[in-house]
């Protein structure tokens, strides 16, 4: 027969909640893999997930975004570099710039198709391009210190108290957004302006931008509102006009910043069908394994005592 | 007096009037972003590189000593003692060479705080965590298991009298038959959890740069079994060079040596053949960095050192004394593998900033599938000139630069 007292059982609960906290005492905190699923669930009730819709219809090339966001983030000088393609010094995204406006010089072309100006016009092709924020992301994926993680408005974030700078979500990005700081050796991205969001605010390039060409907001009713906008453009000539990532491409999953374009991605340094690194990393450690196996039976076999030479 | 209308700057000749090469694509290479690469190449460097070479070596080493004791008999014991020691030397700095890569490196313990096996950094982490104590008790075993190691150290030094005092002191103090249980213990953890350990330290380094974009790298299937085999090759050939060196002149060859000898062959034709398949099953320019840009002397080097290997390795000479010839052989083989390591950490710097390489592995497969072309024309892959010669004849202000073509 057992005797419950209730002292005891108050020690007893202590100490496992001293035990269960006891890996919290210490810095760095031990925290669960961060698993997309069970975060996205997280989100608090009527949280949707948020994120960027970035129309190129619209864009005028202006840059308001790109310095919206270094003023707001205190990202640093890319340098005064002259990369001579147009109006484009900056080049693509990096750990200093997280909105890059690409600004390409192109003849033929949608556009000029649709003028009927044939072969020889020139247009311009402007697109404010983004951390794509992505539903099922690579770099949240290969992150070994489970730095990079959904945040409460679902949108991937690098805890800048965890990353130690090993370089993987760079080479694992395929769009090539993530870079590496010189200052403190951390990862670098978009942050979506968490903590403008955290306020509730609009994040700083949306707020910036004069023709309305980014927009913020829930990204389940920004995809409803770019279907609308795409059929509206092909409507009024505009027949090439497409989404970028509402949807999913091939075997990688949707974007939270997606985009409406008119021109073939590449033109925009966008892949066609980005790649998800980690698909069949099972099958390449069987491989690897087996390769291993195979040799170390044969070790095995010309080892063994019974052998004769 | 030139006129202010001179001072207008004028189009050099066959240049358009910007005064630079217009983007105008060839057709066949389709649109692109001025050729600025959409991916960042990776920023690993030589600490990588050499902590592929040596973690796959302490890991080949590993295995094949558990195997030599467990499989071979008094003969092999030369394996496992020399394999039992290359594991933990190898194994040492590998975590100094993973922290001095890192951009925070007062932060390598943070990919400790989660167990995280999806990314194969992380796992990486935990099984290099596991495997060096494993290997450093293994190794501790071993050199309590063979005095010779002590009577070769002179009488008098401080090292000998200080382990015969601990052992002494081991004797008296431990119940009868633990030393036993203890080594007993510490070879069955090091062959039932070091050993698959061992593989994965050998498996995960090639899954772990075939889990990027980087288009040498991504999604590559014979990356993984190419560092595998590359481990399990040098483990052997550092025991062979170990052995080898502390082998009496004149001696004939053992019969562990001859079957380590007889290994390594066979690991060099997977060598070869895994590193050739790698490089076959990158397409077209995806293969440039190893074939004609900056690591195409390392891909030469890496074929001649094995076939150098393999040649001294039988060649006359070596099957009697020939210490010198054997030893060079062993190094030539060494030096192949790592670099192996070394042209496909740097081959992927030159691939990550390749624009062409990186928008050809991301092709789509079936555009017809995809959504983000749902009910829409897809956008031609051209950019709309066939042939750049009618533009000339079009408007003659816009000359093609040949260069550019």
């Amino acid at each position: 027969m057992t005797v419950k007292l209730p002292i005891f059982e108050k020690i007893v609960e202590d100490i496992r909640e001293e035990l269960e906290n006891f890996p919290n005492a210490f810095p760095p905190r031990r925290t669960a893999a961060p698993d997309p699923a069970k975060q996205r669930a997280g989100l608090q009730d009527g949280q949707p997930v948020m994120g960027f819709l970035t129309d190129a219809t619209l864009c005028i090339g202006c840059k308001a975004c790109e310095v919206a966001c270094k003023q707001w983030n205190q990202l640093p000088a890319d340098g005064n570099n002259f990369t001579g393609n147009s109006y484009d010094n900056t080049g693509h995204l990096s750990e200093t710039t997280w909105r890059h406006v690409a600004f390409k010089e192109k003849i033929g072309g949608a556009i000029g198709d649709m003028m009927g100006a044939g072969p020889t016009a020139g247009s311009w092709l402007m697109l404010s391009d983004v951390c794509k924020h992505c539903e099922d992301a690579p770099c949240l994926k290969s992150c070994p210190t489970g730095s990079l993680v959904y945040n409460p408005f679902g949108d991937v974030y690098v805890q800048p108290d965890i990353c130690n700078g090993c370089g993987y979500c760079i080479s694992a990005c395929p769009f090539g957004v993530l870079g590496r700081s010189e200052e403190d050796g951390h990862a670098k991205k978009c942050t979506l302006c968490f903590d403008r969001q955290a306020d509730a605010h609009v994040p700083a390039c949306a707020k910036s931008c004069p023709t309305e060409s980014i927009k913020f907001g829930p990204v389940e009713e920004l995809r409803a509102y770019a279907e609308k906008r795409v059929a509206i453009l092909r409507e009024r000539g505009h027949t090439k006009a497409y989404t970028y990532g509402a949807d999913s491409v091939g075997a990688y999953g949707r974007l939270n910043a997606f985009f409406i374009l008119e021109d073939h991605p590449n033109e925009y340094n966008l892949p066609e069908e980005p790649r998800q690194p980690n698909r069949g990393q099972t099958t390449r450690y069987m491989l690897g394994s087996l390769a291993a196996l195979a040799l170390t039976g044969l070790a095995a076999a010309l080892f063994s005592s019974k052998s004769r030479r | 007096m030139p006129s202010p209308t001179d001072m207008v700057r004028q189009p050099a000749q066959g240049m358009p009037p910007s005064g630079r090469p217009l983007d105008v694509h060839d057709p066949a290479k389709g649109p692109s972003y001025y050729d600025v690469s959409m991916l960042k190449p990776p920023v690993w460097k030589w600490q990588i590189a050499t902590y592929f070479f040596l973690g796959g070596l302490s890991a080949g080493a590993f295995v094949l000593a558990r195997i030599a004791e467990r499989f071979g008999g008094e003969e092999f014991r030369q394996i496992t003692r020399f394999g039992t020691y290359t594991a933990i030397l190898a194994a040492a700095p590998c975590p100094l060479l993973l922290i001095d890569d890192l951009g925070d490196r007062s932060r390598f313990h943070h990919m400790l705080r989660v167990w995280k096996p999806s990314s194969p950094m992380n796992l990486g982490t935990w099984v290099l965590t596991a495997i060096t104590p494993i290997a450093g008790a293994a190794a501790l075993r071993e050199f309590f298991r063979h005095r010779d190691h002590l009577r070769a150290l002179p009488a008098a030094s401080k090292v000998r009298r200080l382990v015969r005092r601990g052992e002494r002191v081991l004797r008296r103090q431990a119940p009868p038959g633990m030393l036993n249980v203890v080594s007993g213990s510490i070879g069955v953890i090091a062959d039932a959890a070091g050993v698959p350990l061992a593989f994965l330290l050998a498996t995960y380094t090639g899954v772990l740069i075939s889990n990027t974009a980087t288009p040498v790298w991504t999604q590559n299937k014979w990356l993984s079994p190419l560092f595998a085999v590359g481990a399990m090759s040098t483990g052997a050939t550092a025991i062979g060079l170990a052995m080898e060196m502390t082998r009496a002149s004149g001696a004939p060859e053992s019969r562990a040596e001859r079957a380590l000898r007889h290994f390594s062959t066979a690991a060099h034709v997977a060598e070869i053949a895994a590193f050739s398949g790698y490089l076959a099953s990158l397409k077209g320019r995806i293969r440039h960095p190893f074939t004609r840009g900056t690591m195409k002397h390392h891909t030469l080097y890496t074929f001649a050192g094995l076939a150098v290997a393999e040649t001294l390795k039988h060649w006359p000479a070596s099957a009697g004394g020939g210490k010198l010839l054997k030893i060079a052989g062993h190094l030539a083989s060494l030096s192949s593998a790592f670099s192996v390591r070394w042209s496909v950490v740097y081959a992927a710097h030159e691939s990550g900033k390749d624009a062409e390489a990186a928008r050809m592995v991301s092709r789509a497969k079936s555009p017809a599938q995809y959504g983000w072309l749902k009910g829409a024309e897809r956008p031609e892959r051209t950019a709309g000139i066939a042939d750049p010669q009618a533009i000339s004849t079009l408007d003659p202000a816009l000359k093609i630069n040949p260069r550019h073509r």
